[in-house]
């Protein structure tokens, strides 16, 4: 294999261990993460909004925020201005997870770091 | 319009105490109930008590009508920073435009009394010279559709043209352009290095803020109002101290971890 591409698919399959292990020990993939410290700025915020200012698409957006609100981290609610369209806002529980990661994140990396 | 006090609500009020918010208020209306006399108003004690302590844990400002020498007789609490005259009297006051506006005050004052003759015998119609703005209250008069007329119809002789804000039983007249609550809020929240800001207003003079193009406020107005650009409301002014309690408890609930 060019040896270019190999280093991109090793970045791509570190990328894909830490947000799979920093999911399952820590409760959020990096993307979860970024998308509530995001969320934590922008109280009420539509999704369309959020996705534009993270730089992902609105239906790449779509399952993150099913994921996350199956975990309680955020608050879906028809927007009191129009009730055609939906806010998001970021619960306790949400905040508690972003805590919990950002004090764990450390200790995902040097783990993923050790020879198997 | 969604009722403050009740889940989505208080959620939005929870995430707002997450990150870095500018908690603002009105003061007649909102903070202190609706009275005859502007001179009488005042905020119960337990208010006081309340906005005090939240400005203890984050950065409160009363973005008000009257001038800031008036609400300084009002809230007492250092802590509590003041806006007044709509935005003129701000936390970034320039001194070129206080004169000019004073100035400005003086000529339409003299004006009005001039032109006072038929509603001199209406005592319930007078002029508050807030010494930037002028606030011609009609609340007291026994004939309010006509106090309310003939002043529209001095407005409209004023030689320069003023800005009048609508509010319950008065007109604001305030210097044409010059700020307003809007953006004398904005003007404090990059001030104060906020995030995202609440406001809680009762009058149409809020509307200026209700209305901001901007996804970092979260506006709420006391008393449901069907034109409204406010997203939350409050029954009544009496929901103001739950409401305040609320703040106090979940600032100091996210401060604490």
């Amino acid at each position: 294999m060019n040896s270019k591409v190999k280093r991109w698919v090793d970045l791509n399959l570190a990328f894909h261990a830490l947000n799979k292990a920093a999911e399952q020990r820590l409760g959020l993939s990096l993307v979860q993460y970024r998308l509530l410290e995001t969320l934590r700025d922008m109280p009420g915020c539509a999704p369309n909004r959020l996705a534009e200012t993270v730089g992902m698409h609105p239906s790449s957006l779509t399952q993150s925020l099913k994921r996350l609100n199956r975990k309680q981290a955020l608050f879906v609610d028809e927007d009191p201005r129009d009730s055609r369209k939906k806010i998001l806002s970021l619960t306790r529980l949400g905040r508690d997870l972003m805590i919990r990661f950002d004090q764990g994140l450390d200790g995902v990396l040097t783990e993923l770091k050790k020879p198997e | 319009m969604k009722p403050l006090l009740q889940k989505s609500g208080l959620q939005v009020l929870e995430s707002l105490s997450f990150t870095d918010t500018l908690y603002a208020f009105d003061f007649d209306g909102t903070l202190a109930p609706i009275v005859n006399s502007p001179t009488s108003a005042r905020a119960p004690e337990k208010i006081e008590s309340l906005l005090s302590k939240l400005a203890q844990q984050v950065p409160v400002v009363v973005i008000s009508g009257r001038s800031i020498l008036d609400l300084k007789t009002r809230i007492r609490a250092s802590s509590i920073r003041l806006i007044g005259n709509h935005g003129l009297e701000g936390l970034t006051t320039r001194k070129g435009a206080l004169d000019r506006a004073r100035k400005v005050c003086v000529q339409w004052k003299a004006q009005l009394q001039k032109g006072w003759k038929p509603l001199r015998a209406d005592p319930g119609v007078f002029i508050e010279d807030k010494e930037f703005s002028l606030a011609l209250h009609y609340r007291k008069s026994r004939n309010k559709k006509e106090a309310r007329a003939a002043l529209f119809s001095l407005i409209s002789t004023l030689e320069h043209p003023p800005r009048v804000i609508l509010g319950k039983c008065v007109m604001n007249l305030v210097p044409a352009g010059g700020p307003h609550k809007g953006v004398a809020l904005l003007e404090a929240m990059v001030k104060l290095g906020t995030k995202c800001a609440f406001y809680i207003g009762d009058d149409d003079t809020d509307e200026d803020v209700f209305t901001l193009p901007d996804t970092r406020i979260i506006a709420a107005r006391v008393g449901r109002k069907k034109n409204s650009q406010a997203q939350y409301f409050l029954q009544r002014q009496s929901e103001m101290t739950a409401l305040l309690k609320k703040l106090v408890q979940l600032t100091a609930d996210s401060r604490s971890k």
